[in-house]
Formats: structure tokens, C-alpha cells, sequence
């Protein structure tokens, strides 16, 4: 089921009042969990075994570290195994066996037709933080199995996130909960946000940004054009769908963690990664980039490695294509260059003219990274950045001038928003126009086909 | 309260700028005035395939008469039905011949491209009431004012935004327009891509896909030929040849019998079909993106249908 479907406000509204009439923790709790899953399997119920046998193994791996010390690796392993396994196989297996075969081995292998469950990277990642902080000693195995299930198949996050962890959403599933009207208001403009972002922002620029990206060679000015639309898009996209998420999961007495912060605003890449996907930037860095070393290796071909080991793998989770990789890398590069420069997480610019200057680099090369995630292929990228020409024909830049004005005349009331929250004390009436300014738009302008989630494809 | 009046009376303003009073019909008038202009023998009716698979020129010198192409991209038979009757209908000399380009069984699928992008053209062309398409397409047709308002308002935007890019850029709109179309032009696609694009667009929703029978009465092609019939113009169907229809063995037992259900249909309601499904002269080479015939296939489709209309015309 999509936020963006006609069912989704009515499945919602069903949760939220049945979920309200229940007093008891322990109700409401398996209320959301067997509608969790309807959610999960709408259009395909065979997804839900997955995540099932993912949570019965994970519950079950955890309890035996716990009560069987002796065996915790082993029950570790089991379940990162299990999980990373479960991955691969609908994932990369059929990435690796191309690959493998383009290097004329195993011809006589045959890929899997299989579907890729939607949300897996997510939940996986989710019950594998779960594992590794019990095995490090960070949190204690759960007995309760319903509330250990909640967590992980909880419908508001399960498909796109953001990635939980759960020494911060099992708490809020094991308190009990009250219903207070605030949690309505407060919802709301989390929805109408969300909604505007979606369905007026990114579906109507992945019309335009799907068009340069389906040219046989653009130029290079179209295609940054075009990789600057993707950026705006995938984040309005992606943001949407957490704002959603935490709309609903709010109706529902639980808060989910902000997964985006500003990430335009970013100066560096270490600052971005602060502010964008937070909850999976966070994950890789706990649970990848620390444990090889972090910022702490002492060599200089040991830190790129441990930055481009981390930064690759952070690309491949995206996708079992070599551009994702290649995504991750690049971003992987310019941590390791603005480090060496000396421009780390806790570097601020001095003067206004350095931090426009540092905005401005470091945006454009993100810019350009949005154009590798985006290629359909990275031979096509190739032939665009090699283009005869720079595409500074008339037609090339009138075109150019016409889709910047469009990003500016999609996403112009959404960048008021961060004027707007300044004014949240002060001006409750302007605060209130721009609400209904937004909804208006929102009627107005909303794309009548509504793009998939992009992030439901990883 | 004074949020809940803020409210209001934005909302208020929106209905009466954008919905109040607002109808369909909006292509009507100067698609008629296109046509009456030309005063065509014969008009062809059709989507893209036609667009791209036809030259007007080149087949009203074929046929010593004046032939007119009437299309819209992405069509199918709810906006064909809606122009026989709501243009065609209102000519004061309607064509002789009505020739009309279709693939496979959509001309009985009535649901067939109606949502979505292609609900606008069928809006434009749809009178204030149009109880066939209520009739046959049901809730997914309903005449839902703010819908409408919206995708208005969502091209206006745009324009809005083409024209004020023209007006930084000092040039002409048309060369804004221009610029943009030769920039994105389907010649300059990835042809691959445009045809995964149009196969994914074809889904019919699990009808019985091939089953004439049970179609047919719940589609727009008995109301298409009886609005023909009323007019006096002599109705001819051409089914096109799918790039598909290359392989020898792309065509299916149910297909085939679909298509002998059709033809012995047409036939009985006095109509002509005109089959280039097996045409062997159109190969590989005369196709661009998806289904689209190229500039060499354009030419050679032109001539073949004028022979095949000569010979049909002449009967």
C-alpha cells in the first residue's frame, strides 16, 4: 500500500480510531501489528513470510546470546548471516551473477526470477542494529514478542524508514500511550508538508528530469541541469515520505526520528551526511565506518580505504548497479579530500564569503553526484561528460533557463517553509495563510499519477 | 476563527478563479474550425501512430482528394468516439470516408488510456454531459470539478513559467516553445527507453484480454459506428502492424481469433477493415521508437494504405 493511494487515508483513519478505543497497551499493540502487516502485503502477501522468518530469527538469535553467552557469536553470526543473506539473495544475486558472467565464468549459471520485496534493505538493516547492539551489550533482548514484532514490521517506517533504532522506538512501543488532541495538530502539518513535497514537488519535476535522462547523448549542461532536478526531486520525494511517516506514526502516540536536516544547507560532505538520511548515515557510521577504524586509522591509504570501503557499500545498498557503487564512492572521495584538506565534521567557515563559497562548491559537486546516482548507466554518463559540445546552444539554453525556473516554480512555496518555521511564535497568522496557501497549491498543482516512492526500489 | 475565515475565503477564491463554471469542450470549436478549414474527402483518425505513420500530403496526392489527419497522442476509442461525434458531428459538410488507425483489441477496451495523462484530451473534448462515457467508464470517469481544475491549472502554471522564461530571455514565445521541443525531441530519445515507456502504459487491467464477444457491447465501437452511420460517412478501420508483429510467431491463438470476431463484426455492420499486421514490407528498418514507424517508414506505410484506400474507396 502507498501513502500516495486512495486507501491509505482510509486504512489510516481505521488504524488511528480502533487503535484509540483500545486501552490496553498490549492491544493496541497487536491491532498494529496484524495491520502492519496488511500494509506490508496489500499487493503481495508473500512479502510478509520475509519479514517474518526476518523477525522470528533476530528475536530468537538475540534471546540465545542472552541466555546462552557461550554460543553468542554463534548466534551472531547466525544472524548476520541470515539476514545479509536474505539480502543478497533477493538483491545481488542476480547483480553478482551477471558480473560474474561478464567475465566469461559461469555461463552456465541462471539468475533468479525473483521479486525484490519492497522495503527489505530497510527492515534488515533495522533488526541487524537490533542483533549487533545486543551482542555488543547496548540493549537487552526482548522477551515480549509481540512488542520485538512491532518493531520491526511497525507500517509508518517499514517500507522507506527512516531506520529505527530500537533503543529508541522499542521503548515507545513498551510505554503505554494516551491520546491527546495536540498529536492531531501536530500531525497535520507533518501530512500537508508531506503531501505538497511529494505529489506538487517531486512528481512533477520527475516528469522533466525523466526527460534529459532519457536523451541519447545530452550535453554536459543539461545533464547537471538535469542531475540539479534529480536533487531537488529525491529529496522532496524521499523527505515526503518520512514526513508521512512520522505524521502517522505521531496519530498513533509514537515519534519517529527526523531523517533529513536541511541538507541543501550542507558545506561539506561530512555535514551532509549529517543532515541527509540520517538514520541510515548514522547506521553506516555505528556499525560500518567505526568498527574498521573510523577517523581514527592512522595512515592515509588506510583512511581512503576505510572511507571508500564504507562510502561503496553505502552505494551498493542503494542498488545492485554499478552507478549506485560508483555514487558511493565519489562521495567516499570527497570525504576523503575535504579530510585531507583539513575540512572535517567540526570545521565552520569564518567569514560569509567563505561559507557562501563552501556552499556553493560543495553543493555543485553534490549536484554532480546526483548525476551518477541517476545515469541509467555509467557509459551514457560517460558520453554526456564527453559531449562534443557543452550544449551551449540557443535551444540548449533556453531550456536550461525554462527548467530552472520550473524547479523554482515547483518547489518556491516549500523553500518558504524554512523562512516559515522561524515565525512559529511570532506570527501564528502568517504561519496559518502559508498552511492554507500550501493546501491550495497542493489541490491545484498535485500530479494526478503519482510517481512511485523512489526509495521503495532499494 | 479569523484562521477558519483565512481558510475560507482562500478556498473560496480558488473555486471561483479556477472551478466555478468551468467545462470541458475546450478543444471542440478549434479542432472544428481545423477541419472545416481543410474541408477534407477523408479524415484519419488516430494516436501518435498515426502522427508519426501517416503523410497528409503525400496520401492526398495518392488519392486525388483532400485527406486530414486527426489526432491526439496517447488516444484511444473513448476520444475517437468523442470527436466523431462531438466534430465530426458538427460539421456542416462532414468527409465521405472516416479512416481509422488502431493496434491490436483497443478499439473494445473502453477504459483504455482515460486516466491519468490522457483523461485531459478527452475532457476537452467532451461536452458538459456525456452519459456514454459515465455509462461505459463508470468512477473512474466521474466529472470531478477539482480534478479537472487542477491539471488546468497544473498546465497553465507551466506555461506560465515557459512564457515568463521567454520574457527574461527576450525572445518570442514561440522560439521559448520551439526550443524546448527541439531539445526534447523523440528523435533525440533513447529508443529503447520511449518503447518500455508505451509497452508499460498498455496494461489493460486483467480484462479478458482477446474476447471479443464479451467486449464489444461495453465498448465505444457500436456508438462509434452508429454516430458514422448517422453521418453518412463510410467507416474503414486499419489495424497497424505492431513492431512485435515482426516475429513470425508473435501472434496468439487468442488474437487471431479475436481479430476474426472483429473483422466478421465490421463486415456485418458495413464496414471495411484494412489488416497490416502481415504486411511484409514494413520491416525492422521502418521503425524508430516503440511502435512509431521512422521517416522511410512514414513513406512506405503512406503509399501502401493510399493503394489499399484507392481500392477500397473505388468498391
Amino acid at each position: 500500500m502507498e501513502f500516495t493511494s486512495w486507501t491509505y487515508p482510509v486504512f489510516l483513519t481505521c488504524v488511528v480510531c480502533s487503535y484509540w478505543i483500545l486501552k490496553k497497551r498490549y492491544l493496541q499493540n497487536a491491532l498494529l501489528l496484524v495491520l502492519s502487516y496488511l500494509f506490508y502485503g496489500w499487493i503481495h502477501p508473500w512479502f510478509c513470510t520475509l519479514i517474518a522468518a526476518s523477525t522470528f530469527l533476530d528475536y530468537s538469535t538475540a534471546l540465545g546470546m542472552e541466555c546462552y553467552p557461550r554460543f553468542k557469536k554463534g548466534f551472531f553470526t547466525l544472524s548476520l548471516v541470515g539476514n545479509l543473506g536474505l539480502l543478497a539473495t533477493f538483491k545481488y544475486f542476480n547483480f553478482f551473477i551477471e558480473n560474474v558472467q561478464a567475465l566469461g565464468l559461469a555461463q552456465e549459471w541462471r539468475g533468479l526470477s525473483l521479486m525484490l520485496p519492497v522495503g527489505i534493505s530497510f527492515y534488515t538493516f533495522q533488526t541487524l542494529s537490533y542483533t549487533v547492539d545486543c551482542y555488543r551489550g547496548h540493549l537487552k533482548a526482548r522477551r515480549n514478542f509481540l512488542d520485538f514484532a512491532l518493531f520491526v514490521s511497525f507500517f509508518p517506517q517499514l517500507v522507506a524508514g527512516p531506520i529505527e533504532r530500537a533503543s529508541r522506538l522499542l521503548p515507545q512501543l513498551e510505554a503505554p500511550r494516551q491520546w491527546r488532541s495536540e498529536r492531531l495538530l501536530k500531525a497535520a502539518p507533518l501530512f500537508l508538508l508531506g503531501y505538497f513535497k511529494k505529489l506538487v514537488v517531486a512528481d512533477n519535476l520527475a516528469i522533466w528530469v525523466d526527460r534529459i535522462f532519457m536523451l541519447e547523448t545530452p550535453s554536459p549542461l543539461l545533464l547537471f541541469v538535469g542531475s540539479l532536478g534529480f536533487a531537488i526531486q529525491i529529496y522532496g520525494d524521499f523527505s515526503a515520505y518520512t514526513d508521512i511517516a512520522r505524521g502517522s506514526a505521531r496519530l498513533l502516540g509514537i515519534e519517529l526520528m527526523e531523517n533529513f536536516r536541511s541538507p541543501f544547507l550542507a558545506l561539506t560532505p561530512s555535514d551532509f551526511w549529517r543532515r541527509w538520511h540520517i538514520s541510515f548515515s548514522s547506521w553506516i557510521r555505528d556499525y560500518l565506518y567505526i568498527p574498521l577504524g573510523g577517523s581514527r586509522v592512522a595512515s592515509w591509504y588506510k583512511s581512503l580505504s576505510v572511507l571508500l570501503i564504507t562510502m561503496g557499500l553505502s552505494g551498493l545498498w542503494h542498488g545492485a548497479a554499478w552507478h549506485f557503487v560508483a555514487w558511493g564512492l565519489y562521495h567516499g572521495l570527497l570525504l576523503f579530500a575535504y579530510k585531507s584538506l583539513g575540512i572535517e565534521a567540526k570545521w565552520q567557515p569564518k567569514t560569509l564569503l567563505q561559507k557562501i563559497s563552501a556552499w556553493a562548491l560543495f553543493q555543485t559537486l553534490s549536484v554532480i553526484g546526483w548525476g551518477i546516482f541517476r545515469t541509467p548507466s555509467l557509459s551514457w554518463l560517460g558520453q554526456a561528460i564527453f559531449h562534443p559540445s557543452w550544449g551551449l546552444g540557443h535551444a540548449e539554453l533556453l531550456t536550461a533557463a525554462f527548467l530552472l525556473l520550473l524547479y523554482l516554480g515547483y518547489s518556491g512555496l516549500w523553500l518558504s517553509h524554512h523562512w516559515m518555521r522561524h515565525l512559529e511564535k511570532r506570527a501564528l497568522w502568517l504561519q496559518s495563510t502559508w498552511q492554507w496557501a500550501t493546501l491550495a497549491a497542493l489541490l491545484m498543482l498535485a500530479n494526478r499519477v503519482p510517481q512511485q516512492f523512489i526509495y521503495f526500489q532499494f | 476563527m479569523r484562521h477558519l475565515f483565512l481558510g475560507t475565503l482562500t478556498l473560496l477564491c480558488l473555486y471561483f478563479t479556477f472551478i466555478h463554471d468551468r467545462h470541458g469542450g475546450a478543444d471542440i470549436i478549434p479542432r472544428l474550425q481545423a477541419l472545416e478549414a481543410k474541408s477534407p474527402k477523408l479524415v484519419l483518425l488516430g494516436n501518435s501512430m498515426l502522427r508519426a505513420g501517416v503523410d497528409e500530403e503525400r496520401l492526398s496526392e495518392h488519392l486525388g482528394c483532400t485527406a486530414f489527419k486527426a489526432y491526439c497522442n496517447g488516444s484511444a476509442s473513448a476520444w475517437w468516439y468523442l470527436y466523431v461525434k462531438n466534430v465530426i458531428g458538427k460539421m456542416e459538410q462532414p468527409p465521405r470516408a472516416l479512416v481509422l488507425l488502431f493496434r491490436d483489441h483497443f478499439l473494445t477496451d473502453p477504459s483504455f488510456r482515460t486516466t491519468g495523462p490522457y483523461a485531459m484530451p478527452i475532457r476537452t473534448l467532451s461536452e458538459p454531459s456525456e452519459p456514454l462515457l459515465t455509462a461505459l467508464l463508470g468512477q473512474e470517469f466521474g466529472y470531478s470539478p477539482l480534478v479537472w481544475a487542477s491539471q488546468e491549472a497544473k498546465e497553465r502554471w507551466e506555461t506560465r513559467i515557459m512564457k515568463t522564461t521567454a520574457k527574461l530571455a527576450r525572445v518570442p514565445k514561440a522560439t521559448q516553445y520551439k526550443a524546448v521541443a527541439a531539445v526534447f525531441d523523440e528523435k533525440r530519445m533513447q529508443a529503447e527507453l520511449l518503447t518500455q515507456q508505451q509497452l508499460s502504459s498498455e496494461s489493460t487491467r486483467g480484462l479478458a484480454v482477446y474476447d471479443f464477444d464479451s467486449q464489444v457491447s461495453s465498448s465505444f465501437l457500436p456508438h462509434l459506428l452508429a454516430e458514422l452511420k448517422k453521418l453518412e460517412i463510410h467507416a474503414i478501420f486499419v489495424r497497424v502492424k505492431r513492431r512485435r508483429e515482426l516475429s513470425p510467431d508473435s501472434k496468439s491463438l487468442e488474437l487471431q481469433g479475436y481479430m476474426q470476431a472483429l473483422t466478421n463484426y465490421l463486415s456485418q455492420e458495413g464496414a471495411y477493415l484494412i489488416d497490416f499486421s502481415d504486411e511484409i514490407c514494413i520491416g525492422e528498418e521502418h521503425y524508430g521508437p516503440g511502435d512509431h514507424l521512422n521517416e522511410e517508414g512514414q513513406r512506405l506505410f503512406t503509399t501502401l494504405l493510399a493503394e489499399k484506400l484507392d481500392s477500397v474507396v473505388t468498391r
